[in-house]
Formats: structure tokens, sequence, C-alpha cells
């Protein structure tokens, strides 16, 4: 495990600039800048050299000093718990873990084991979370620790949401350096990403919103949105912006392919439209699974009439993995028919994500219709919104800008 | 510091590195065709029946009984107080002798087990000190081992991680000199890289069930489990995989099961051992003391599912004396052990098992 020190010092080094100078702005100052797959930084392996997260798996997150005792949760008798954070509930045993691998209880007491340990830290793109409409072109000091509570078969970042967090290689970084380390590397904000925040990170994500807040460094969280209404409540005082991954818009899909229910995640996404936090909203689109029209026509309505047709919808090319290995690419036609139903349905801002160059990742006014943010891939290439208004007409377009 | 640091301690006193190691435990497995032919060959040959193989091999006729039921041994000590390590050994080989049905307990080890072979002992050392499986009794084995001429050094006493092995007392050991004692965690060592599917399971094995091991002994402690109802031998093998976390809804059925249906725990499985000599009836699977009843014995079976079956059995019997209800009475009895049968990982109805009480002065 990379200590605290050892991590700024890389920063330093890489930047050379020695440590406790400040970094060079830009993306070179950070050796995690523009990373390709949002993979945690894995524990080396010994005898094997493309060894997983699983084969490198040696931390010791509970040697590392005393664990983070978690927030949410009840204590039962026999030493058992239950955990509040998600839909789930677990009930934990002495000596147990809840279904997310990150939270254990021993003795009657719930820690968060991931606590101030993540296994992927880098320096991406807002634009890569996606956020298009928070802060576009800005960089964002996005980390992630081990778990998650839900087990999508299509897991991009698998080895890190489904291990635990003694099974990747982590790094000790408190609150604090991360609020600095943040700063040294330029970023607008610190995202919490790449795994499941929201529940596995709650603890560590609060304290770092909450000492970012007070400096004007943004917090934003990455979620699956399978969480319950009080921790949700928390994270909106403290985070500037979240974005949900909408899965699917069955429960079948949410039972089938992430071991996870849907309404939840809808009622989520409900208290986030009252919560005045920004927010957006990416759907996977997975070839037979959740791309037929009437899945997709029923999700475009039901956002645009409970959430409004603001809120920015991203649909997102599935790649097969982990246990979707089987599965073909999405078509592109499969996107562009999604996008063409969301629009149908009244959306304004529909996006097609992981096909750079598309037309579709360009924010257009929903007025003039003319191109007010340009985009290929992560970057931008032209931005037309002036103070929240297009520049060509003046109309509002949704987000936040600056 | 990490597990690592002390790795590379030990491995640089005692003067083999884990490279070494599992270089030598890996051609070992590497020879595992080779080595077990004549092994399976003896076995079949010999008066004892319970061949060297996988569980199933419990449906065949162990001790020359002339039956197909499945057998479980339950061995207990009579006597007063003695010696715990001469406890262990002396229940244990009774037991060998029996499930192998000769007299020599060289002979009934070298029933089930091959000069040739890697053997992992997997231990369930969750509960630290207060209730895992015995140190003692993980010694007893290996020196069951070592007299049907298993090497030392293919002897091999693990769980999920070495930090929980210290804590349950085993002596951590990287050395190539003795039986070796260290969890999945260990350099070198870890899960397969990509998760097998198997059932309503999908995992990342352990390697030293998938590639270290030629062949495999279960030994797991015998106490109530709050969602699994009891955890024995079946649930002993959670800790082969890298998300066990998943698995504990419903039950834990069928996930037990599809955890157990892995080919190499099928195939590699010989023996069943479980440390009963505490067991805990309720409360678990964290240690209660007040919940933890004296049985005094160990229950040994080739056949997990017949096992975990007994081993509910008698908890329900400790239980109902503690007051409490049985398992089917709160609604708790282990699905998994039906659908562990379907799957043809041993027999789970209870009437269809022998069951032998081994009474050791």
């Amino acid at each position: 495990m990379a200590g605290r020190r050892d991590f700024l010092r890389k920063l330093g080094v890489i930047s050379g600039v020695a440590l406790g100078a400040s970094l060079a702005p830009g993306l070179s100052a950070v050796p995690f800048a523009n990373s390709g797959p949002a993979r945690g930084r894995l524990r080396p392996g010994a005898a094997e050299g493309a060894a997983s997260a699983q084969q490198r798996a040696t931390a010791q997150p509970a040697a590392q000093g005393p664990p983070k005792e978690a927030l949410f949760y009840k204590k039962l008798p026999e030493a058992e718990v239950e955990c509040q954070v998600c839909p789930r509930k677990c009930k934990v045993g002495d000596i147990e873990r809840g279904y997310c691998g990150a939270r254990e209880n021993r003795r009657g007491v719930y820690y968060s084991l991931g606590y101030a340990l993540p296994c992927a830290v880098h320096l991406d793109p807002i634009e890569k979370k996606p956020f298009f409409h928070y802060l576009p072109g800005t960089t964002s000091f996005s980390l992630g620790t081990a778990g998650c509570n839900m087990d999508c078969k299509f897991c991009q970042n698998w080895e890190m949401s489904q291990a635990r967090p003694e099974q990747t290689e982590n790094y000790r970084l408190p609150p604090g350096d991360v609020v600095e380390a943040a700063r040294r590397a330029a970023a607008s904000t610190v995202a919490f990403t790449y795994s499941e925040p929201g529940v596995v990170a709650i603890e560590y994500m609060l304290e770092v919103a909450a000492l970012g807040n007070r400096s004007g460094l943004k917090t934003v969280m990455v979620s699956n949105g399978y969480i319950n209404r009080d921790p949700m409540l928390e994270v909106c005082k403290r985070v500037g912006a979240v974005k949900i991954d909408l899965k699917g818009f069955t429960e079948k899909y949410y039972k089938d392919v992430c071991d996870a229910t849907l309404n939840p995640v809808l009622d989520t996404l409900v208290l986030l439209k009252g919560s005045g936090v920004w927010y957006e909203v990416v759907y996977l689109v997975l070839p037979t699974l959740n791309d037929s029209d009437a899945e997709l026509s029923s999700m475009a309505k039901w956002v645009v009439g409970e959430l409004g047709p603001n809120v920015p919808l991203h649909f997102s090319r599935f790649y097969p993995i982990y246990k979707m290995k089987k599965l073909p690419q999405t078509p592109l036609s499969s996107l562009e028919r999604a996008w063409k139903i969301a629009k149908g349905a009244g959306l304004n801002y529909v996006y097609i994500g992981n096909v750079p160059g598309h037309e579709a990742e360009n924010t257009f006014c929903p007025k003039c219709k003319k191109p007010v943010v340009k985009r290929a891939g992560y970057s931008i290439l032209e931005m037309k919104v002036a103070r929240g208004r297009c520049a060509y007409c003046g109309y509002p377009i949704a987000g936040v800008w600056s | 510091m990490g597990s690592e640091g002390r790795m590379s301690k030990s491995a640089g006193r005692d003067g083999l590195t884990r490279r070494e190691f599992f270089k030598t435990a890996l051609s070992a497995a590497a020879g595992l065709g080779a080595c077990l032919a004549p092994a399976a060959a003896r076995g079949s040959a010999s008066s004892a029946g319970a061949a060297k193989g996988p569980a199933g091999a419990a449906l065949r006729s162990p001790g020359g009984r002339g039956t197909t039921r499945p057998l479980v041994l339950i061995a207990r000590r009579t006597g007063g107080a003695s010696d715990a390590a001469a406890f262990y050994k002396s229940v244990l080989d009774a037991s060998m002798r029996r499930l192998a049905g000769t007299e020599r307990i060289d002979d009934a080890w070298a029933a089930f087990f091959s000069p040739e072979d890697v053997v992992a002992i997997k231990v369930n050392a969750i509960n630290g000190r207060a209730l895992s499986t015995s140190p003692l009794l993980a010694g007893a084995i290996a020196q069951g081992l070592i007299s049907c001429g298993v090497a030392p050094k293919n002897i091999l006493v693990w769980d999920r991680t070495t930090r929980e092995l210290e804590a349950a007392g085993f002596t951590v050991n990287f050395s190539g000199n003795g039986p070796l004692c260290f969890g999945t965690d260990a350099p070198s060592v870890g899960y397969e890289s990509s998760p097998t599917e198997l059932g309503s399971i999908g995992s990342c094995y352990s390697r030293i069930v998938t590639e270290v091991a030629t062949a495999l002994i279960n030994a797991p402690v015998l106490r109530e489990h709050s969602l699994a109802g009891v955890s024995g031998a079946l649930k002993n093998n959670y800790g082969a995989i890298h998300n066990p976390n998943k698995y504990h809804a419903n039950g834990c059925s069928p996930f037990v099961a599809d955890v157990n249906s892995h080919p190499a725990i099928r195939r590699k499985t010989r023996l069943n051992v479980c440390d009963a000599v505490r067991v805990q009836v309720h409360g678990g699977p964290g240690y209660k003391p007040k919940w933890t009843k004296e049985f005094n014995g160990i229950l040994v079976s080739t056949d997990p599912v017949s096992l975990d079956a007994v081993g509910l059995d008698e908890t329900d019997k400790m239980r109902k004396a503690a007051g409490l209800r049985s398992f089917r009475e709160e609604g708790r009895y282990p699905g998994y052990l039906a659908a562990a049968s379907q799957l043809g990982l041993g027999v789970s109805e209870r009437g269809a098992i022998d069951v032998v009480n081994v009474e050791v002065a």
C-alpha cells in the first residue's frame, strides 16, 4: 500500500516539483492524468505480470489503524447490526460484512473498511464521469474505493467494485490529503466514482465534501442511486453534483443483470430533483436486454414527467466485459434509436456516449437548435454558453457552467 | 506492515522463497494426472474402498461396508481430560481407521492420499482463537498425511488471510521445511483473474484450490450461522472465493451449493474433518460464549453434504437442550443442503446417511 507521503511524493516527482511545493497546473502534473479505463490501481502481482485485483490481494486495511465507524446503521441484539445505507438493509452478524463487502460488523460496531483507502486515483476530465453540464472543461480529482452494493454483469470496473478493500492495492489518503492533492492538481472538483461511493465510501465522501466546501472545492458523486433516503439527503447537503446510472427500466433487468431493484433508484432521482443539486443520468444500452423501444420510451417518458425536460440523459455504448463477455457491443443504431426516442419524448439534452466524434456528444440550444458546446470525446472544442445562456439566442442552458 | 513484508522476512529467514514453494507446488500440480492415476488404482485395489477422489466418493463404499450410503463418523473421547493434541490425534486416527477400514493408520491415510499429492487443508480461522478450527486438529491431519508419504512441504494449511490464521493461533509458515500455513492473500497466491460462473454465483476462486493443490481437505468448525442456518463443510468454502459477501441472501441458498460445485472442489476434495469440540448453537457466526456448547468431538466424512446434515442434526439436539427451537421450527433449515444434493455433491437426506459413533477411551 502506498502511504500518504508516497502518494504525494509521487505527485511531486512526476511533476518535477518537490514535495510541498505547488504543482504546475495541467494534467501532466498528476501521474493518473487522462487514464484509460477507470481501473483501480491494483496490487502488483508477484508471479504474474497481468495479475488482476484478486491475484494481487494482500492489502490489509485493518492493519492501517483503527477503521472508521460507519454511518447509518442500527444495532441489534446478539451483536448484529442492520445497515441502513442502501435498500438492501443487510442484517450483518458479528465478524460478517454487508453485501457490498466494504462494511464489517466487529462485535456489534459497524465499520467502513475502505475509508481513506482509495484503490483508484486519477485526474479525469469532468466529461468522463460524464458531466456535460457541470463545470465543463474542468478536471476532477477522481477516486474510488473497493466494493459495491450491486453486481452488474457488465461492470467495467468489476476488479474494484466487486472486490473487498483488502483485495485491492490502496493508497492511504485521508480527507485532508484528498483536498490538498486536488488543489495541487488544479482540479475543480473531487469525484467519488468508479465503484459505489454513496454506499461504500459515504463516510469518506461526506468528510471530503465538507472539507472541500470550506474552500470552494466541490465534490461530485457518480452513483448507481441505490441508496436510502436519509443518507442521500446527507449527500445532497454536501455535494455539488450527482450522476446516476439508471441501469434499465424494468425490475426484471435490475434483478437479473444487476442483482438489485429499480424503484429505489427512481426514488433517488426524484429526491435529487427536489434537492437543488445538479444531476445527470446515464443509461448504458445493452443489446437485447434493455434496449427495446417500449422500455426506452417508458424510461424517457418517466424522466420527462418526473424529472423534467432539462435533465441530461446520456446513452452509453456497452463493451463486453466481466460476466457479459458474450454480448456484443451496442450497435450505433441502437444508441441513435434511443437518442431519437428520448428526444421525441421531450428531453432537451440527450447524448450518446462512448462513441467519440458522434454529433450527439454536442449540446444544442433547445430554442435555436445551434450547438452551444461542441465536444470530441472528453474534450471541449467550442463553448458557446455565456453566463448559463446560449450565446446565439440567450436561451438559458440548464446546468452549472462556472 | 502488510503481510507482504512478513512474508519476505519469513522467506529470507527460512531460506525458501514463496516463489520456490510455488514452483515446487505447482510442479507437483502440473504432474497431477500422472500422480493421481497410480494413487487411485491403489485406492480401489485396497480393502479400504473409499478411494482417493472427489466428494462424490462418499457414494462409494467406504470401509468395505458394501453399501453406497454415505458414512459420517462422530468421534468423541470418552476418557477424562487429556492433552488436547493427543485428543485430536486419537479421535482423528480412530475415524480414519474406521473410514478406510484398516488397522494401520498410515494405510488409512494412504487410502485417500498419495505421496505425490499437494494437499491444502482449508481451516476456518475467522473467529480468532475462540471458535476457529484448532491448529492442533490441523496438525493431526498433517501428521496423518505425512504418515502416508506426503511431503511436509506439500501440505498447506490455509484460509482467506494470513492475518486471520495468525489470530486463530496458527503458526504462519512460508518455508518449505514443514507444513506450510498462509492465506490466499499471500503474495504470489491470490484469486483467479476472472470469475467462474456456476449457477447462481460468479466468483474468483483461490488459486490454492484451482492451481496449487492436487487434493483438498475441508476442516471447518461447526456452528450456527444467523443467515446460513448452520455453517460446516459446505459453507467453509465461502473462504475460497473472493466475494462471499454477495451470497448471503435466502439462507445462502443455492449459493453455498453452487460455490461447492466448482470442478476443482468437486474433483479434489477427498476428506472433510469438522472440528466440533466446541459448537456454537446460536448467535453465530461470531463467537458468543453463552451459546457455545461442549461437544468434544469431530465429524469425519468424505461427503461434505452428509457431514453438514449430520452436524446440523447434532446442533439441533444441543439447541433443544438449550431451550432453543430447531432450525426447521425457525424456518431456517438450510436449503443449500438439498441444492447441493441435487448437484451431486453428496447426500442431504438424513435418513439416507449412515452415522457411526466412534468412542475413544
